[in-house]
């Protein structure tokens, strides 16, 4: 499947590489060519982004989807998306799509909800998605998709019958919201606190959904009890834990998955976060409480400190903590992010969900 | 574990090429059980003729307690083997682990017979310094290993040897191109290794290489005299003690009036971490000493506060009682997880180990006193 053009024998997304001739006499017949190549070849849908130097030679993508009859297969993305922050333009992306699904609405279905904001660079995506799905469904609620996360076109009808949309990571869905609460009427239900990244976010992001939807959040609460206490167990039993109190941390992340997992890992293991640093594209008011956090407990000097700052834990994208390692900037990397090239988790390292706090102690509690 | 793991942390540091770490040239016979009963010097021997096959051609023979108390003749064995492979040098030293003094015996022991290799007709060269007993045990900490490099660099003067640190039999052989040799540290090692030197004609400094931001004013004066530069050494020590006072102030905002329990079980010369305190200005509520360690100069806290041969029921007696907000000890063994505590070693040379300090201090005060996974309702 990747030996033929645009992929260049690897699994990865394919690429016009449009260079000097396309420049000047335009990439209609690459484009074309490509068009037919990856419609005709490849399963489900297709999405053309165009890079900021092909938005600027100004080929009309969707022009030449229409032109070789494959409108019922693709779409174009009508905006250099590349030249935005990665989250926003990752739920560009899917409202796009869903946009050109343009799915027939659905009955409502009471106590069932789309979760949205889950984006596929987050580690093992697919078992933190099973993982709040488990969450909710212990309080009653029902998953029917995840946009942008695994969702393919026979979900997308189904979709539109949800009771509400939850929002997993608010930079990653916002536009997403906004297109099925104008279109179908689905409003969304956003925890301000960020991500459910580590036990004390998980709960209150469940119960925040609990009270939104008049449900009993008690099995979430037991749920995470039986994993705190399994940690205790495993903490208490190990003679290095004493030594983790204090250590410093940097989180180099999405604003909502740097507020979480910073005061989780202050007031849960007594570390003290010393380099917080949002990617862009940040939620504005996560940002804020980060920094309040910060202030509050005096290391209002860890938001984006001036000098580089040396961590015990780094917890960044997959590459830049191996890199940071290696220029002593950090003791340890955390992968809790793509891009990551080194990465290949057999058992499974989500950051999202109950699994994912688990990963984020073991790292800590391992490398000391 | 720890040792091993200073190691491994030497092991990654700043190798130079063609450089073999200290990791990669320690072996061991691997005495077990049966040979506690039938003599461990069949692996002594294995082991010393597979070094010998692996190419080293200076063997050092350093025994441990089982040895002695097994009565293993070593001596005898190495004779042997010298005789066998007389291209290589095999020394041994005696050390019987506890039985004849510990880890500082064997310290000063090797120290003595790797001096038998110093090249006496290699002149000294001006502004160059020998650092003198660094030891692996008790590196720790995120600061660079070269500290103390780079601490001497400022002033002008260039490193010819680290002995026992990172050295080898040629920097040991060229210790006399040195002018001039600091110690690390003031204990009965360094002042015990100083007088070997002295007596070998090799001029070791008055003081070790300074620690905390008073000593590193005593440090440059001297350096100013002795280099005839004053200019250049009050440069920077001025510089230092600017990044010093920004450092502590910042620290100082979060620790004022904070109360202490200080705890030294085993480390000599710990003035540094009370000038530390002071600068901070936490108030020391005790000083509890173990009962080889020298009392500190006391100008930075009370003596009434001093208790000799402390223990860690007096400890757990001094929390409840003195109400500390922080308890700064230099033993796992003392750990006793009511308060926050900060564990201590030496710091490097200089000012950064001290600042390093400053930051865990003040860390142990804004972070939780216990962790959140320690609250726990069983039912």
């Amino acid at each position: 499947m990747f030996a033929g053009p645009y992929f260049m024998g690897q699994h990865r997304i394919p690429c016009t590489y449009l260079d000097n001739q396309e420049y000047v006499f335009g990439s209609r017949e690459v484009l074309d060519d490509c068009v037919i190549e990856i419609c005709s070849r490849v399963d489900g849908f297709k999405v053309f982004i165009p890079s900021p130097a092909a938005a600027l030679i100004g080929d009309d993508i969707n022009g030449s989807i229409s032109r070789n009859g494959m409108e019922g297969f693709a779409t174009a993305v009508d905006s250099s998306l590349i030249s935005m922050p990665f989250s926003s333009s990752y739920d560009r992306t899917v409202a796009t799509v869903l946009e050109w699904m343009d799915s027939e609405p659905m009955d409502t279905v009471e106590d069932t909800v789309n979760l949205i904001g889950l984006p596929i660079t987050s580690p093992d995506w697919d078992i933190a998605l099973e993982d709040l799905t488990m969450i909710l469904s212990s309080m009653g609620i029902k998953v029917i998709s995840a946009p942008g996360c695994g969702m393919g076109l026979k979900d997308s009808s189904p979709s539109t019958s949800a009771e509400y949309n939850v929002v997993v990571c608010c930079e990653y869905s916002k536009e997403t919201a906004r297109y099925y609460e104008k279109d179908y009427g689905i409003e969304s239900i956003s925890y301000n606190g960020g991500a459910p990244v580590g036990f004390d976010a998980i709960l209150s992001w469940a119960m925040h959904i609990a009270d939104r939807m008049d449900k009993n959040p008690d099995p979430v609460i037991g749920i995470v009890d039986a994993q705190k206490k399994h940690v205790y167990k495993k903490l208490s039993g190990s003679i290095s834990s004493d030594s983790i109190r204090f250590k410093r941390f940097g989180i180099h992340a999405d604003s909502s998955i740097l507020l979480p997992l910073s005061k989780w890992l202050y007031d849960y293991m007594s570390m003290i976060p010393a380099d917080l640093r949002p990617e862009p594209g940040f939620d504005d008011s996560m940002v804020a409480s980060a920094k309040d956090f910060l202030g509050n407990i005096g290391m209002g000097r860890g938001w984006e400190p001036d000098v580089d700052v040396h961590v015990d834990y780094l917890f960044t994208d997959g590459n830049s903590a191996k890199s940071a390692e290696i220029s002593r900037m950090c003791t340890h990397g955390v992968d809790i992010s793509s891009p990551s090239l080194g990465r290949c988790n057999i058992i499974p390292r989500p950051v999202i969900g109950l699994q994912g706090a688990r990963y984020i102690l073991d790292e800590v509690s391992n490398n000391i | 574990m720890s040792i091993a793991k200073d190691l491994a942390d030497c092991h990654r540091q700043n190798i130079e090429p063609g450089f073999v770490p200290q990791s990669k040239r320690i072996v061991g016979s691997d005495l077990d059980d049966m040979m506690t009963i039938y003599g461990g010097l069949n692996n002594l021997e294995e082991a010393v003729e597979k070094a010998i096959c692996d190419g080293f051609r200076n063997i050092f023979v350093v025994t441990t307690c089982v040895p002695g108390i097994i009565g293993d003749d070593c001596a005898a064995l190495l004779s042997r083997l010298s005789a066998k492979h007389n291209e290589v040098s095999i020394r041994l030293v005696n050390s019987y682990g506890n039985m004849t003094g510990d880890f500082n015996r064997g310290f000063v022991d090797s120290a003595k017979m790797l001096l038998e290799f110093v090249d006496s007709s290699i002149e000294p060269k001006r502004d160059t310094v020998n650092i003198l007993a660094e030891r692996y045990f008790f590196k720790s900490g995120n600061i660079s290993d070269d500290a103390s490099v780079r601490m001497l660099e400022r002033f002008g003067l260039k490193v010819n040897s680290r002995f026992l640190y990172r050295s080898n039999l040629d920097s040991i052989r060229q210790m006399r191109g040195a002018s001039i040799n600091f110690i690390v540290d003031n204990d009965n090692v360094t002042a015990e290794l100083a007088d070997i030197l002295n007596e070998m004609g090799m001029y070791v400094g008055p003081t070790p290489l300074p620690v905390g931001i008073h000593a590193m004013r005593e440090f440059a004066e001297f350096i100013g005299k002795w280099t005839g530069d004053a200019d250049k050494a009050s440069e920077v020590y001025r510089s230092e003690y600017d990044r010093y006072r920004n450092e502590i102030d910042e620290s100082r905002r979060i620790l004022r009036g904070r109360r202490v329990i200080l705890v030294d079980m085993y480390l000599q010369g710990i003035e540094w971490m009370l000038e530390l305190l002071q600068d901070l200005g936490t108030k020391i509520v005790r000083l509890g000493l173990g009962h080889s360690v020298n009392e500190p100069e006391l100008s930075y806290c009370e003596r009434d506060v001093i208790r000799r041969s402390y223990t860690v029921s007096e400890l757990v007696y001094d929390i409840k009682t003195l109400e500390p907000d922080l308890v700064i000890v230099d033993s796992g063994l003392m750990g006793v997880g009511m308060v926050p505590q900060v564990r201590f070693n030496r710091p490097c040379p200089g000012i950064d180990g001290v600042l390093e300090y400053a930051m865990r201090i003040r860390d142990a005060v804004i972070g939780p006193a216990v962790e959140g996974w320690r609250c726990i309702e069983w039912e």
